[in-house]
């Protein structure tokens, strides 16, 4: 029985080795595929802040200021949520936690 | 990120910003006092959001003076004195700019990621405290609570 499992075991190495290869070459496609959906959602949700603000400040020039203000805020935000992604997507792409 | 502010609403969040920052990095450096890369990763982050900020405020305020002519026009705060083509500049390589500055952060001075993701919360924790802070002064009146 011994002698089996010691067989059997460079085989669940080699098992894990191209599992553990997947997986980071499936978290790289990831990472891939979580920062273009995160730059398309920022920009989309960037370009309906933006427009808003300029329909906003149309309609009623005198809050100009305080529309600025709350644009930029709400852009931030946004981007620091892109930031996030962009961070956890280099953290698959350069360090890579799950080995390789 | 502390440019002076002509918007009160962003001068507090950018001072409420740095402070929130701060004090992250001070606690990280208390807790992990031999890891300082968690500390300089906090700061990393918040250098890294603080950069988005400025090429953000940079192009609206050079879409506003596009938009509404000479500085104060419109009625409302007066735009930054950035002139417009190098506002949009700013504003449309920030992704490149912020790209390789976490990628020199993150791979070659190797500042904890987990860290620059704190620091990058900045803002939006200093955007929660000024909510609270609206909603606590709304409700502080004299007859917010009268049961």
């Amino acid at each position: 029985m011994l002698l089996v499992a010691g067989l059997v075991s460079p085989v669940y190495a080699q098992d894990a080795g191209a599992t553990n290869t997947a997986l980071v070459q499936w978290s790289i496609i990831t990472a891939g595929f979580a920062l273009a959906i995160a730059a398309a959602g920022g920009a989309l949700g960037q370009g309906r802040a933006v427009s808003s603000a300029t329909e906003a400040i149309a309609r009623n020039p005198g809050a100009a200021g305080e529309i600025r203000g709350a644009l930029i805020l709400g852009l931030v935000l946004i981007e620091s949520l892109v930031i996030y992604v962009l961070l956890i997507s280099l953290i698959l792409f350069f360090l890579k936690p799950f080995g390789g | 990120m502390t440019a002076p502010g002509r918007d009160p609403l962003l001068s507090r969040l950018e001072r409420d910003s740095v402070i929130v920052a701060v004090v992250l990095a001070v606690a990280a450096a208390a807790l992990w006092p031999d890891r300082p890369a968690r500390a300089l990763g906090v700061l990393g982050g918040f250098a890294l959001i603080a950069l988005s900020y400025r090429g953000i405020r940079a192009g609206v305020d050079g879409l506003w003076a596009g938009a509404s002519g000479p500085a104060g026009a419109d009625g409302g705060a007066a735009p930054a004195p950035v002139p417009p083509r190098a506002g949009f500049v700013k504003f449309f390589t920030r992704h490149a700019i912020l790209a390789g500055g976490a990628y020199v952060m993150m791979a070659r001075f190797e500042f904890d990621p987990m860290a620059m993701l704190a620091g990058v919360t900045a803002p939006a924790v200093a955007a929660t405290v000024e909510f609270v802070r609206t909603v606590r002064a709304r409700d502080g009146g004299p007859h917010s609570r009268s049961s």
